[in-house]
Order: structure tokens, then sequence, then C-alpha cells
């Protein structure tokens, strides 16, 4: 079964009180690929993550992960003068292997510190997060999130507010990630970034607009109907669509 | 000089009443400081007010008010995690809602039970030469529960007052443990209640954590230490109201509120002398 999908969504509704964030959304997400997240604000990507993480409950349809999933929230601010190191927050991916009550071991640790030297924060394990810069801080997450060497990595907007050194160093590991048969799903509002580094996009507004390699889901056609042009109406809010990015 | 720290000594209430601040510091150190790092100053408010009919029902029924107060918290705390649950009552609505209908509930319980008001005074602001043998044991309990809960359960309950999203996505019980977590802050107020009385436990729970997030930024560092501060507090305050003859509570709580000051402005001096910090 090497060549089972990662995941399988199917006819997913997911609908909070009237309002409807997904509307029968359907995909097979392969092993060993990036796949992005794309779409306007209120499309429904958060809640996608969420169904897939399994901390949302579909309305209607079925989502099947095989195998254990990974995580980046959106953290908001405000969270970050806590009293913990780099270090610490990273270890934190390796919560659920140590179990309750137990600290975790130090092979978990050991994991810890090659994480956070993968995303290039070694020499800065020992600081409080609230001392790092905003891409410093979600490069800790990152790092916290290979911790969980889930199957299954979702990354909630990841790169918004990334500096350079932060988007190099999650696309080198996006790519060592996809190597060793693992998923990636990025949700991002950069169309550029996703189609040079995603092997899949989904076009995502409310409902599933495309779905494939970037060059077909992100053509004018696609995203002229996820975005409505310039401007669109999503649940009665209006959305800029990022200018400049429709010739990719 | 040292017969001013021996001499209170040899009075049985001066012993259990050092013993009693002990165990309210640790045990408001440790949960205080997740009462500030995740902000929950109004419910630790609100918590210390809605115990107060179980404490004037226990001082009615002539059991330890220690007793009542457990009681009445634990109620109270699951039924403010309840209501909040839905979408429409946000957890400060719960809150204001719950915990000063409790607190009408223990004037309405005094009120009516008219040879108790004289003893309203002793049951708000807690009277040191009231604590029992049988109140030393069962906060000494509820501390040595409170702290060894803490112990444990340290890593889940930081990781969810970080991030609490990756938290739910890590699939652990977030709804159960914010309860656990409410349930152990309730002890750590009935362990305060006799020595520092129900109106100012607040300040247990909150300035020493403060005074200890200031000094350092590992968590378990900063449980120690405002465990450390508050039963040095309260040793001190206690020296403080035998001598010159002052209200316990009040004198432990400016204590506490006096070494935070001292922290904080040592602090703004030392940072004012290196303007490149931070």
């Amino acid at each position: 079964m090497a060549d089972a999908p990662r995941a399988v969504v199917d006819e997913l509704t997911v609908a909070f009180g009237a309002r409807r964030a997904l509307d029968r959304v359907s995909m097979e997400l392969p092993r060993g690929a990036v796949v992005g997240l794309i779409g306007p604000n209120g499309a429904g990507k958060t809640t996608l993550l969420r169904a897939l993480l399994g901390t949302v409950r579909p309305t209607a349809g079925t989502v099947d992960v095989h195998g254990t999933t990974g995580f980046l929230p959106q953290l908001g601010p405000g969270g970050w003068d806590f009293p913990l190191s780099a270090a610490d927050i990273a270890l934190q991916g390796a919560y659920r292997r140590a179990g309750w009550l137990r600290r975790p071991a130090a092979a978990d640790r050991d994991r810890a510190a090659a994480a956070l030297a993968a995303v290039g924060m070694a020499q800065h394990a020992r600081r409080q997060v609230g001392q790092l810069s905003a891409g410093q801080r979600q490069r800790v997450l990152l790092a916290r999130a290979l911790v969980q060497e889930a199957d299954l990595l979702l990354l909630d907007e990841p790169l918004s507010g990334a500096d350079a050194p932060t988007e190099a160093a999650f696309s080198g590991i996006l790519g060592r990630l996809r190597d060793e048969g693992r998923t990636v799903v990025v949700s991002s509002h950069d169309l550029a970034w996703a189609s040079a580094r995603c092997d899949l996009v989904c076009l995502l507004a409310g409902h599933v607009v495309a779905f494939g390699p970037p060059a077909e889901a992100l053509d004018a056609a696609c995203l002229a109907a996820a975005y409505g042009g310039q401007v669109v109406d999503v649940g009665g809010v209006l959305v800029l669509a990022p200018e400049g990015h429709h010739a990719h | 000089m040292l017969h001013y720290l021996t001499d209170p000594l040899q009075y049985t209430f001066m012993q259990r009443a050092l013993v009693a601040v002990v165990f309210t510091g640790l045990a408001c150190g440790v949960l205080g400081s997740y009462v500030v790092l995740r902000g929950l100053a109004f419910i630790g408010d609100a918590l210390t007010h809605a115990v107060f009919p179980g404490v004037v029902l226990a001082f009615a029924a002539g059991v330890s008010i220690l007793l009542g107060a457990l009681a009445v918290g634990a109620v109270t705390a699951a039924g403010i995690a309840i209501l909040s649950r839905g979408r429409r009552v946000s957890e400060d609505t719960a809150i204001g809602i719950l915990f000063a209908a409790m607190f009408a509930l223990g004037v309405v319980l005094v009120s009516s039970l008219a040879a108790y008001q004289k003893d309203v005074a002793e049951l708000l602001f807690g009277n040191i030469l009231g604590v029992s043998r049988t109140d030393l044991v069962l906060a000494g309990a509820a501390t040595a529960v409170a702290v060894c809960a803490v112990a444990l359960l340290n890593k889940e309950l930081a990781l969810i007052a970080f991030d609490r999203e990756m938290a739910e996505a890590m699939r652990y019980p977030v709804f159960v443990l914010d309860l656990v977590l409410l349930g152990l802050i309730a002890l750590a107020i009935v362990v305060s209640l006799r020595a520092i009385g129900n109106i100012l436990v607040l300040a247990m729970l909150v300035t020493p954590a403060a005074t200890a997030r200031l000094l350092t930024d590992r968590l378990v560092t900063m449980q120690a230490v405002a465990a450390a501060v508050g039963a040095a507090s309260g040793i001190a305050g206690l020296y403080i109201s035998f001598w010159w003859n002052v209200a316990s509570g009040g004198a432990v709580v400016l204590t506490a509120t006096a070494v935070f000051f001292a922290v904080f402005l040592v602090q703004a001096a030392a940072g004012a002398r290196r303007p490149t910090s931070g």
C-alpha cells in the first residue's frame, strides 16, 4: 500500500451554525508531496487543516488520514512572553510520545536540538521565545512540528511575515520532508511562493476551485473564480486579491 | 535581637499560623504562576468570592471552613467551565454571572444567620488565631495535592497556557485540563483562607508569581521562586503582624507587595543603566 494516499477527503462539509466554511470538499493527498492551500480570507483553509487534524468535526462527508499528524498553528500575539525557551517549545512536539506524567526522553531532547539546528536556530535554543524575531519564532514552531515526526504535517500560514532566512529554512525542510515520503500541507496567501515550491496546489474558496500542479491550479481563470477578480465578496466580507500575482 | 524571632514561637497559635502561611505561599506560588501567565486574575478573584457561601455554611455547621470552601469551590469551578463551553456565553460572562451570584448567596446566608454576623469580618479577612489543628491538616493535604498535581501535569498545563490550539491539535483533553487547573487554583485559595482571608487571597496568587516572573525566564524556576517569595512574605508578614499588632492577612499581603516593588524598582534601575539591553 506504498502508493495509497496519505489522506482522503470525501465530500467534506463543515458548517458553523448557518455558515458553511467548507462545502463538499474532496481531494486526495498523496505521499511525499508538498501541497499548497491557497485562497482568500474566509476560504476555509484553517477549517480544512483542522478537519485533517480531527479537531473540527465534519458536518457531512469524511476525512481519512493514514498516519500521524503534526501541526504549526497561527499563533496569535500575546503568548510569546511565556517563560519558555526555544528548546522547550521544540520539545513540546515530543510530549505525546513521552506520555502523561513523564518527561520527554533523552532521544527526544536530541530530536528537538536537531530540529532547531535544521531550521538554523541552534544558537538561540536557550533564549526565551519573546526575545526572538517573528521569523525566528516561526522557525521554532516549525522545529516543534518536525519533532512530532508526523506523516502528515499541517502548517497554517507559516510564512506570513517571514523574513528571507525563514523562508529559505522552510523551503529546504519542505523538500526534505517530501523526500522522506511525508506529506506537507501549507496554507498561504503567497501565490508566487506556492507556484515555485509546491508539488500540488488546492485553490480553495469554501469549495475546491482547482486542485493540481501549480501551473494548472493557479491559472488566471481559476484565480478569478477563487478571488473574483480584484475584489471579492466572501461571506459578506470584501477581500482584496493580492495584486501582481495573477501573471503567475 | 534574636528574641524578636523566637519569642512568638512559644505560642501555639503562632506556630500553627507560620505553618499555615508557608502552605499558602507554596500552593499560591505554584498555581499563581499559571494565574499570572494565563491572565486568570479575574477568574482567581471570582473563585475567592465564590467559595464564600461554602465558608459561611461550614462555619454555621461547625465544621472546618476549608471543607466548605473546598466543596463549593469545586462545584463553581466546574460550573464556569461548563457554562463557558457554549458559544453564546463567554468565559468572562460566565464568571461574572456565576461567581458574583455565589458571593451574593454567601451574603444572604450570613444575613439570615443573625448569630454569625459578628464573625463575617473573620471569614472575609482571615483570623490567624483561629487556625485549628484540623485546618492545618487540611491545608497541608491540599497543598500537597496542588503542588504534586502541578508537578505531574506541568508540561501539559504549560503547553495549553502557551499554545492552546497546538494542545488541541495534539489531541489533549484541553477542557478537562482547564477544569483541573481551575480546581487546583480553588485548592490554593482554600489553603489560604484561614491565614489570609477571603478578600486578600488574590494577592497571594498574583503578587509572588508576578515577582518571580520579573526574576526568571524559566517556568519551573518561576514557580519555585514564586513559592519561596510567597512563603517568605508570609513568615515576615506574620512577625510584623505579631509585633505591631496588625491584621495578619493584610501584613502578609503588604509584605509580598513590598517585595514585588523592590524587585521591580531594582530591575528598572538596572535597566536604566543598561539602555542597550532587551
